[in-house]
């Protein structure tokens, strides 16, 4: 019962947080952080469940609902190579801008009610990794969405109010479509909702259904993954949240989209997604998103939108890998979900920095810092490395793999797309140089002569995902060589 | 028997309200506990009863000519009273804070029993004549209880809408019963359902007129009280006008009164071919979300808003029953069911914590609230946890009902209502939402900074509510468990004669 245990003890731990908080002040960050350490080692220590995955499934399951013959919900919760990556990742990240919180916040009121959302929200996205219910996925689906509403609107910058009712409507339009995808499956599989149940009904569902299943999942849960033309919530609110906020919104969050299509659609509705035209339409979906993403980013004045564009555009090679309908490509986007989030994490991290210690956002009045924070600027030339996909850092086996994926897809177009996909990875170094380059090289303004390094909790989380990404770069069996039976498995379902 | 019981206890109560109200003298504001504890003891009777001698379907006639009059304890009857007795039961402990500074309250706390009494009738009756007795004791008490507060203008003008609709209703009820007595000379719900079924199915065409008149006055008239469309315009004047705690009943379950005649009765008559209701129903369902869901987005009075969402969450019921008689009996009848349980949770408690804003505060307007969130913020609390489960949100009790609805929808392949649904949906959250972002985000107004503190019984109410629909929340079991029981007994058994 770790899993279950692990998501009882976030939810309980989260509201013991906001009592505590009211003496803690400014230092709630640190029992938040202690509070999401413990999810972490479990997690690590579950790590041989990943490795026998594929043969001896992990499955815990705690009846929810149960009025037979008519409905069945269980608070099931499943541990294979694919989603323990994810919920690794989506653990470690909230961990260090926990942390990274502490000194970011210090100056904020109410941090009490802050941590309390914060770990609710880790808790809601754990939840939505872990189930293998469609309905327990959906609970946390929205119970995900809360509290990152909430955490936007009272802590963020800008017009905060407006972007936060905007994410909101945004991404609650899409999950109504999930809610009616999740609807229609249901009414096949007779009221159970257990992903075995739903990927055993595959069958038993008319091609037409499958179709409108499809188009309205990918639109579902596009919006979540900010697929364009679906994005138009995301560079306000990735850009106006506060820092820690969006480290967890780009580098986690807007991935679980695709992990759920992932894992509850592909399954249903994979004979349907490999004919045609479905895998070009879906590729040419990821491409554009990524040209998009990328273009966007270079015209940036920003530092958090240029970021937040740069989201986008790596949304599009995950969602590339995906649409790929390979095991290759699939494994590649997953492991780009991993990838991505530690080295969006870190240069967010890097970002929040330059508004932190300096107090600016606006890339024409930086410059030279590199001389003046020379820990992070390293960091920060390590987080675009990572980004722009140079050889040594865990985005560039990612990359490689969606490059491999897509040449090996069933569609005609695949040199096309291949070509367009790889050519857009130097969108992914034009933007990124240009970030490092207008931020600390150059001449120093004279306002920034004080400038200097942040205090070691907000250098020490950053330093940690760059460690971690350099250590999957290097040697990415680590993660794949689970993450690749798991994934091969799934698909021969 | 459990119904003559829970009737009595709650009978006899409120023939001694004006008693023990009179020797109250000046404190009779105590009545409120007296009212309250009334509540709890049924509702504990009641489910002591289920525990140790589960539930019976078997009807109990209270006397037998000319007309029978039956009661019944079925699995409806106990998901509908302890929905009405949840609702009353906090209302009531609402009503000794709010009240506090009203004269005449024996006669509110005898109007408040009478009225619960009615519906407790209610969803005993197992004929229509017992139906009727009951929900003219219902309707009655609760014209009064709008135009409680006669000394202002809005509420006398507001009741009087209020009888002449309703009372129009009623007639046209009466009128129905008189009929299908002519007709088939019982009253008794199993003898309609067989001879209905047996006049609709093996009769010519030209006897099919007067159960098609009989259908549509029954739905014509429970519609008035339950304010679908067009029927729903007394709706949005009588329940703002009314005191707080009677707006959360009168919106909570007194409306609930109407979907209830209407599954019960109605439902098992209308789905037989060759009729087909399935069409009005249908129009019914989309027209009642939609017309007042866009009012809505327009209102400054916060009760106003909440009352014209009343109206759209009974369209989402109408899904259900819709589900119902497009070919999915079972799990439409759950997810209305469910529904009524949700809504009048959520609706309760919306009422309720805007009554205690009332309290503090003195103003129904949205624009003088905003920021309350920083200054009092139990209260506000409540009042967004109730608009979050309105709009669906999890883990609140109308996530669990609203997902259910889709999917009835869905499983009888009413694509365009379940989108419709959904869409109307995300109407009402874009209006919950903007509320909620303006009482918590808001920099607090001049009227919340010099707000009064909440009376203890409206805080104590609120949390009582708040905890309920939590544990639903999280535990839907529950809610699932008696909305499917319910509905087995609702949906159609093959009752050939």
């Amino acid at each position: 019962m770790e899993l279950v245990t692990m998501i009882l003890w976030l939810y309980a731990a989260g509201i013991a947080i906001y009592p505590v908080g009211k003496f803690m002040k400014n230092k709630t960050g640190y029992l938040a952080a202690l509070v999401i350490a413990i999810p972490v080692l479990m997690l690590l220590s579950m790590y041989k469940y990943a490795f026998e995955s594929p043969l001896k499934p992990y499955i815990e399951t705690v009846t929810w609902v149960n009025v037979p013959p008519y409905l069945r919900i269980d608070f099931s919760m499943y541990l294979d190579g694919l989603n323990y990556a994810i919920a690794l990742i989506i653990l470690i990240v909230t961990l260090m801008a926990a942390i990274y919180s502490v000194s970011y916040m210090e100056h904020e009121h109410g941090l009490d009610a802050y941590f309390t959302l914060y770990v609710f929200y880790t808790a809601g996205m754990l939840g939505a990794v872990l189930s293998y219910d469609l309905i327990a996925f959906l609970f946390f689906w929205e119970a995900m969405l809360i509290p990152s509403y909430a955490l936007i609107g009272i802590w963020g910058y800008g017009d905060r109010r407006r972007v936060a009712f905007k994410y909101f409507l945004y991404t609650q339009l899409g999950t109504i479509l999930i809610i009616i995808t999740i609807a229609v499956l249901g009414v096949y599989s007779g009221g159970d909702f257990s992903f075995p149940a739903l990927y055993g009904v595959s069958g038993l569902i008319p091609q037409s259904i499958k179709l409108l299943v499809g188009l309205l999942a990918i639109i579902g849960f596009g919006v979540k993954m900010a697929i364009v033309p679906l994005h138009g919530w995301l560079p306000e609110a990735h850009a106006e949240a506060p820092t820690p906020i969006s480290v967890i919104l780009s580098g986690v969050m807007i991935e679980i989209g695709l992990y759920a299509v992932i894992r509850i659609y592909l399954p249903i509705l994979f004979d349907e997604w490999v004919l045609g035209m479905q895998p070009t339409i879906l590729m040419l979906l990821g491409i554009l998103t990524m040209y998009y993403g990328g273009i966007n980013a270079l015209v940036q004045k920003d530092v958090k939108r240029l970021l937040a564009y740069s989201s986008i555009s790596q949304m599009g090679y995950m969602f590339l890998g995906f649409a790929t309908m390979t095991p290759i490509g699939i494994e590649g986007s997953v492991f780009h979900i991993v990838g991505h989030g530690l080295m969006k994490g870190l240069l967010f991290m890097v970002a929040g920095v330059l508004i932190h210690q300096v107090g600016v956002r606006d890339m024409d009045r930086l410059g030279g810092l590199a001389v003046k924070m020379p820990v992070t600027a390293t960091l920060a030339v390590i987080g675009a490395m990572g980004i722009a996909g140079l050889p040594g850092i865990s985005p560039f086996v990612s990359e490689f793999l969606v490059f491999t994926g897509s040449f090996s897809s069933p569609s005609d177009y695949r040199l096309v797309i291949l070509v367009l996909a790889v050519l857009g990875s130097a969108l992914s170094a034009a933007y990124m140089t240009l970030f490092v380059r207008k931020v600390f090289f150059g001449p120093l303004p004279d306002e920034f002569k004080d400038a200097r390094d942040p205090g070691l909790t907000m250098i020490l989380p950053m330093l940690a995902l760059a460690i971690i990404a350099i250590l999957l770069g290097v040697y990415p069996g680590l993660i794949l060589d689970f993450l690749a039976p798991s994934t091969d498995f799934f698909l021969g379902l | 028997m459990v119904a003559v019981d829970i009737l009595l206890i709650l009978g006899v109560g409120t023939f001694l309200t004006p008693v023990i109200g009179y020797f109250l003298g000046d404190k009779e504001r105590l009545l409120g506990y007296y009212v309250a504890a009334l509540h709890g003891i049924a509702l504990i009777y009641i489910y002591l009863n289920v525990i140790y001698s589960g539930v019976s379907s078997e009807p109990f006639y209270v006397f037998r000519s000319p007309v029978s009059s039956a009661l019944i304890f079925d699995y409806v009857s106990l998901f509908f009273t302890t929905v009405f007795l949840i609702v009353g039961f906090v209302s009531a402990i609402h009503s000794i804070g709010y009240m506090a500074r009203d004269r005449n309250l024996t006669i509110y706390y005898t109007l408040y029993l009478m009225m619960m009494l009615g519906l407790i009738g209610l969803s005993m009756a197992y004929d229509l004549f017992t139906f009727f007795v009951f929900w003219e004791a219902m309707a009655i008490s609760s014209y009064v209880l709008v135009a409680f507060r006669y000394h202002l203008d809005e509420p006398v003008e507001a009741g009087m809408k209020y009888l002449i609709m309703s009372g129009v209703g009623s007639l046209l009820v009466l009128y129905a019963i008189s009929l299908t007595y002519g007709l088939i000379g019982s009253l008794r719900l199993d003898y309609i359902v067989q001879y209905m079924i047996s006049i609709i199915s093996f009769a010519s065409i030209e006897y099919l007129t007067i159960p098609i008149l009989i259908v549509t006055l029954l739905l014509v008239g429970f519609g008035i009280k339950a304010a679908y469309f067009p029927f729903w315009t007394w709706l949005p004047d009588a329940h703002p006008a009314a005191p707080s705690p009677i707006s959360a009943l009168l919106s909570g379950i007194v409306i609930k009164a109407g979907i209830l005649g209407i599954m019960r009765f109605v439902l098992p008559i209308l789905i037989q071919k060759p009729l087909s209701f399935g069409p009005p129903i249908y129009a019914l369902a989309i027209l009642t979300m939609t017309v007042p869901n866009i009012i809505a987005l327009m209102q400054d009075d916060i009760k106003r808003l909440l009352a014209y969402s009343s109206i759209v969450n009974i369209g989402f019921i109408l899904i259900g029953i819709a589900a119902y008689v497009y070919g999915s009996p079972l799990y439409g009848a759950a997810a209305s069911l469910s529904h009524v349980l949700s809504h009048a949770l959520g609706k309760g408690l919306g009422f309720l914590a805007v009554g205690g804003i009332i309290y503090m505060m003195e103003t129904r307007s949205i624009r003088s609230m905003y920021g309350l969130g920083r200054k009092r913020p139990l209260v506000a609390l409540a009042l967004s946890m109730a608009l979050l489960s309105l709009a669906g949100m999890p883990p609140l009790p109308g996530f669990w009902s609203k997902w259910l609805l889709i999917l009835s929808a869905i499983h009888s392949k009413l694509w365009i209502l379940a989108f419709l649904g959904v869409f109307n949906s995300v109407l009402a959250v874009l209006y919950y939402i903007w509320l909620i972002q303006r009482i918590f985000f808001a920099e607090p107004t001049e009227e919340v900074e010099h707000a009064h503190e909440a009376h203890p019984a409206i805080k104590a109410a609120l949390m009582i509510l708040m905890g309920i629909m939590i544990l639903i929340g999280l535990y839907p079991q529950l809610m699932y468990e008696l909305a499917f029981r319910a509905s087995e007994i609702l949906s159609p058994l093959p009752r050939i004669l």
